[in-house]
Formats: structure tokens, C-alpha cells, sequence
């Protein structure tokens, strides 16, 4: 009988081991059912919960005010291997909580927090610039299309002149020169994150300058974007998510940011044991950046997988100032 | 007991729209197949079950203080003040503005300006509709709702265009050490605002209990043809009653920034400005029960996280016993007769 007990506790206990790793994660204030970062770092944590078997909780904030206290919960219960912040307005909260829990292991998305117990997981942008821009660069070149025109011309919206912008950009512009030489790369700033008339304005001008594909990197700004396609049917590209359901005709392409796997390999990372408080820039590589294949014919697509496994193996170099490429 | 609480009319009824509001809560959740013990028992533990909790709620109480009191302000003169919302961000905006500006002042001077800047700033907000009103006749539930509008895209406008921290993020940089309230607990965020809020609730009991201006602007509010016929002027009453009003919301907005944010950033506020009328209407427009009522809503935000963490009850059950409390306290005939049978 006593062995039996024992066995069966060893059992429990090792059961308990196994199942043990459980992951907090703090949305950001839009809260679930954003169709974007939100909602694809859930996609990424039910994946993680169904291949690797953890356990997870999270918190949907309503103000930034309540980061705080919920981390603060969070960490407080000593029921978590790790913390996940979804955004870069939880970096205030974040600083002065990890702080506070020198113990507990925290991970940020899409923003740096230099903290000895968080990892910081950002995107080496320009990759992501690269593939769209790549994609805009061959698919003008198709005459046959009747969206597009006979000038080598692309653009680039960018939310505002700050370095993640300029390098998602740069990769922009160096991709479609890479598709062609001769092409020209228009690029501009809307000055506002959530200017979408601005961008829709902008978006026009490069249009009679003769770009029939246009990227938006303007967060709801390039919404302007997209509507501009729409109104005069051209093609615009879309960013983060999956935007393809706002213009189903003309959304060529997204430039993606995969949240979904960064959430997954932040877990992994503390699962293998390997989590280290240091910056991680993750990009195609790590499939955390990437395009959809939208309206994309398949010979495009073919073409970027090839470009993809070379950017991969090291052999393009990308540049992430705008400077470089002109 | 019951016709004990009858006789303090006021605070019964408003007991009883809570006990109400709670009883139906629980229905609710048993309906939806959970836990009803285990609900409330987390509700009680994340507001009041230790000290870090506690603080917590008084932290969430604070602002609630203020913009319950400038909806009670403004009701003791007739007038009903929606626009606490957006005179918070004014107030917030700043205070952030002075005080980054300033910076070169000494904490013990810095610390009243820059608290008084956001309550004028909240003042200056609301005595446009109290202008409009005396003036034209607009309605002040119209405008203080629009201004609201205008208030929070403004300073969401003029930080982008002027103030911006260089980065994605739509907000100020901090504001300097010296500007900021000291915690009174290490890591919990409560502040001297809480004495602050206490000491304002103190001030507004005795304004209108005790001061002849404090009796002018209720006579105003219960009768203004009658007020005007013994001498006062209404106009000027409401409008000096507006101010105060959006200084009450302006100095909610300080608050959270001198204590809670240490910047200004679009959109940081869950409504508290909304809340505040639900705040106003529990305590029935007394600023020592608008106190009573901030920490009954405070409690609720900040046991509700843990309920939706730790019991898996969504935080939207919070929004609905705030509701029936507030249902139930607007219509006291509904309790009579509740009562009556």
C-alpha cells in the first residue's frame, strides 16, 4: 500500500513538473477582438498551450493605468514562469514591476525594456520592408495587370520619422530596387499614427506621380492608404495583420508582423531554459516578420520565397537607414 | 431595521440599491454556472484582502473623488455636468505641461502650482458651457458633452504636434521627481493625493454647510426664479458653480499624473469622468457621500481584476453591478414598493 502511494506521489509530482509552466499575459488596452496585436498574441499563447502543453491566464486592461496592477497581481501569486506584455505602452509599467520582482522572469513584445529578469523581443523591421517592397517592385513591372501602369514607381507611407519607420522604409526601397534597378521608390511621412485623411491625401500625390503601389507603415493612418487604393484602384500593402478584408480587391499584400510566433518563442525560450534578459530581433528568420500571399499571382510569390531563403542564409544585405539605399 | 434605515433616508436607500445590485450580481453568476462564493470572495480579497489590495483601491478611489465631486458641484446649482471627462484631460494635460516646464522650481512651490494649473485648467474648460448657458440658453448637458470631445482630441492634438516624447508613443516625457507626489507606500502608486481628495471632500461639506456663498449657489440649484427674487444672481452663481465643478475634474486629472503616470498620454483614462456621475448619484450629491460612493466604485475596479484573473469572472459583471446601483439608487420607487411587500 505504502508503495503504492509513494509511486502514485512521485507520479502526481512529476505530472505536476511537467505541467507546470504557466504564462501570464497583459493585452494591450485595445483589448481582445483588435484583429491585430491582440488577438494574434492569443492565436500565438493557444498554440503554445496545445504543442506545448502550458497553462495560461491573461488580462485584458481597459487604461494604461491599470497595467500596473495587473502585472502586480500577476507576479505577486508566484504562479507564473513567465510574464508576457503585449505592446509598447506597457514599458513604464513594466520597468518599475520587474523592478519590483527581481525574481519573476517578464517578456515585452515590440518594445525594449532593459531590466536583468526581461527579455525584450523586437523586429529587425527592414526585413519585413525588403519582402513588400520586393513584391511591389515585380508586380509593377506587369503590364498585363490592369491596376497597374507603365512607370516604375512604388511608395512608402511612414507613420512618423523615427528609426523602426525609416527601416521598415529603407527595406522597402532597396527591395523594389532589387526587383529592378531603375525603379524609383517614393517615400513620405504622415506625421500621426491615426491620421488616416493625411495618409489618404499623401497616398494620392504619389499616385499622380505615377505609383500604383503603395505601402502603408502608418498604423491607422494607413487606413488613408488603403482607401486611396480602393477609390482609385490601385494596390495598396498593408501592415502588421492581415488587412486584406478592408479592400479585398486591392491589398496586394501585408507587411507582417507575426506576434503570434514571437508570444510562441518567447514561451519556448523559458520552457527550453534558455530565456535571457537581453534584446531578441526576431525577423524572417524566426517567422516573426513575414508577407501574405493576398492577391499575389504565383510566380511573385515563387520569387519571393527564393529571395526569402537568400535574405535567411545572409546573402542580401539589408539596409535599415534610408540613407544607405540612396 | 428597515424602518431604522428609512429614517436616514438617503444613505438607506442607497444600502439597499447596493445590497440589491449585489443579490442580482450573484443571480447573474450563478445563472452563467459559476461560482457565487467564490466570485465575491475574490472581489473582497482583490479590494480589501491585504494592504497592497487595499492601496490599490484607494488608488482607483481618487479620481473617482474628484469627478464624483464635480458632478455633485454642479448639481448643488441645477446643473448637470457631463463634460467631467474632458475637463480631467485638461487638467491632466497641464499639469504634465507646467510642471515639465517648470521643472527648475523647488518641489514645495512646484507641487501646489502645478496642482492648482490642472484644477484651472479643468475650470477654464467648464466655464465655457457655464458661459454658453447663462448667456445663450444652451443647454449645458449638450455642450459639456461635446466639449468633451473637443477637450480630449485637443490635447491628444497638441501633444502630437508639440509635446511629444521623441518615439511611437503619444505621450509627454516624465515629468520631473520634484513634481511628483510622493508614495506613501513603495510601489503601490497611493499618493498624498488620497489626503488630498479627503481634504477637498472636507473643504466642499463645510463650503456648502457653512459659507453664505456655499447657500447662494443651493439656492440657485433648488429654485432660481426665487434666488434672483431675493438678490442673487443666478447667472453669475451657475457659472462660479460651473468653475468649481471643472476644477474638482481638473484637479482628478493633476492627480493621476503627479501621482499615477508621471507624464500625459492620449486616451490613459478608463471614463473616470463618466464614472464620476454614477459616483455623484450613489452619494447623492453630498460631497461626504460622493467619498463613500468613490470608494464603493474603486473597490469594485480593483476587486473586479481579481475576480476576472483569479476566478475567471469577466470584468464586465463589475460594469453591471454598477449599473443596478445606480438603477436602483435613481429609483427610490422601486425600492419602496420592493419594501412595501
Amino acid at each position: 500500500m505504502r508503495k503504492v502511494f509513494v509511486t502514485l506521489l512521485i507520479l502526481v509530482f512529476a505530472v505536476c513538473v511537467i505541467a507546470e509552466t504557466k504564462v501570464a499575459i497583459v493585452f494591450a488596452t485595445g483589448g481582445l477582438g483588435d484583429k491585430s496585436f491582440n488577438d494574434a498574441a492569443l492565436e500565438g499563447i493557444k498554440r503554445a498551450k496545445s504543442e506545448l502543453g502550458i497553462e495560461f491566464d491573461y488580462a485584458e486592461p481597459s487604461a494604461i493605468t491599470e497595467y500596473e496592477t495587473y502585472m502586480a497581481q500577476f507576479a505577486n501569486s508566484k504562479n507564473y514562469d513567465l510574464i508576457i506584455s503585449i505592446g509598447f505602452d506597457q514599458a513604464d509599467a513594466l520597468t518599475k514591476i520587474s523592478e519590483r520582482f527581481p525574481d519573476q522572469k517578464f517578456a515585452i513584445v515590440d518594445m525594449v525594456v532593459v531590466k536583468p529578469n526581461v527579455a525584450s523581443y523586437v523586429y529587425k523591421e527592414q526585413e519585413r520592408g525588403f519582402m513588400v517592397g520586393y513584391a511591389s517592385g515585380l508586380m509593377t513591372s506587369q503590364s498585363a495587370d490592369e491596376r497597374v501602369n507603365d512607370d516604375l514607381v512604388v511608395g512608402v507611407i511612414g507613420g512618423m520619422k523615427i528609426p523602426l519607420i525609416d527601416a521598415n522604409i529603407a527595406g522597402f526601397m532597396a527591395g523594389a530596387k532589387y526587383a529592378d534597378v531603375n525603379m524609383k521608390a517614393l517615400h513620405s511621412y504622415v506625421g500621426n499614427w491615426a491620421d488616416p485623411a493625411k495618409g489618404k491625401e499623401l497616398t494620392f500625390s504619389m499616385y499622380e506621380q505615377g505609383a500604383d503601389i503603395v505601402w502603408g507603415a502608418a498604423g491607422r493612418s494607413g487606413l488613408g492608404v488603403i482607401n486611396a487604393a480602393k477609390e482609385k484602384n490601385f494596390y495598396a500593402i498593408g501592415a502588421d495583420s492581415d488587412q486584406g478584408y478592408l479592400a479585398p480587391e486591392n491589398i496586394l499584400t501585408n507587411g507582417m508582423k507575426r506576434v503570434d510566433n514571437t508570444v510562441y518563442i518567447a514561451i519556448k525560450d523559458v520552457i527550453d531554459g534558455k530565456f535571457e534578459a537581453k534584446i531578441y530581433s526576431l525577423g524572417l528568420k524566426e517567422e516573426a516578420l513575414g508577407y501574405s500571399k493576398n492577391l499575389l499571382p504565383a510566380d511573385i510569390i515563387e520569387q519571393l520565397e527564393i529571395v526569402k531563403k537568400k535574405i535567411i542564409a545572409g546573402e542580401i544585405e539589408i539596409p535599415a537607414v534610408i540613407e544607405e539605399v540612396e | 431595521m428597515l424602518k431604522r434605515l428609512k429614517k436616514y433616508s438617503d444613505l438607506g436607500y442607497s444600502l439597499i440599491a447596493i445590497i440589491l445590485a449585489f443579490a442580482i450580481g450573484a443571480l447573474l453568476i450563478y445563472l452563467s454556472g459559476l461560482n457565487v462564493g467564490k466570485a465575491y470572495s475574490a472581489l473582497f480579497n482583490g479590494a480589501f484582502g491585504s494592504l497592497f489590495n487595499f492601496t490599490q483601491t484607494l488608488m482607483n478611489t481618487i479620481p473617482l473623488i474628484f469627478t464624483g465631486l464635480a458632478v455633485a458641484i454642479g448639481f448643488k446649482s441645477g446643473l448637470f455636468n457631463i463634460g467631467g471627462e474632458g475637463q480631467m484631460y485638461l487638467g491632466a494635460f497641464v499639469t504634465a505641461i507646467t510642471a515639465i516646464y517648470l521643472s527648475f522650481l523647488p518641489s514645495i512651490i512646484l507641487i501646489p502650482l502645478v496642482l492648482l494649473a490642472g484644477g484651472l485648467a479643468g475650470s477654464a474648460w467648464s466655464f465655457i458651457p457655464g458661459y454658453l448657458k447663462t448667456r445663450t440658453g444652451a443647454h449645458e448637458v449638450v455642450t459639456t458633452i461635446m466639449m468633451n470631445y473637443i477637450g480630449i482630441l485637443a490635447t491628444s492634438f497638441l501633444l502630437l504636434r508639440y509635446f511629444q516624447e521623441t518615439g511611437p508613443i503619444p505621450q509627454t516625457v516624465f515629468i520631473p521627481e520634484s513634481a511628483r507626489l510622493p508614495e506613501l507606500i513603495e510601489f503601490s502608486r497611493l499618493t498624498w493625493a488620497i489626503f488630498i481628495a479627503v481634504f477637498v471632500v472636507i473643504l466642499c461639506d463645510i463650503f456648502y454647510k457653512r459659507t453664505n456663498l456655499g447657500y447662494k449657489i443651493q439656492t440657485v440649484g433648488k429654485n432660481s426664479s426665487a434666488a434672483e427674487y431675493a438678490g442673487i444672481s443666478s447667472d453669475k452663481m451657475m457659472v462660479l458653480s460651473m468653475m468649481i465643478s471643472g476644477f474638482m475634474a481638473g484637479l482628478a486629472g493633476a492627480t493621476i499624473v503627479m501621482g499615477v503616470l508621471h507624464r500625459f498620454i492620449t486616451n490613459f483614462s478608463p471614463g473616470y469622468g463618466f464614472t464620476g456621475i454614477a459616483v455623484a448619484v450613489l452619494g447623492r450629491n453630498k460631497p461626504v457621500g460622493v467619498l463613500f460612493a468613490a470608494l464603493l466604485f474603486g473597490a469594485l475596479q480593483t476587486g473586479g481584476i481579481t475576480m476576472q484573473l483569479f476566478a475567471k469572472i469577466p470584468m464586465d459583471l463589475m460594469v453591471v453591478i454598477q449599473g443596478l446601483v445606480i438603477l436602483f439608487v435613481a429609483t427610490p420607487v422601486l425600492i419602496k414598493k420592493l419594501l412595501r411587500k
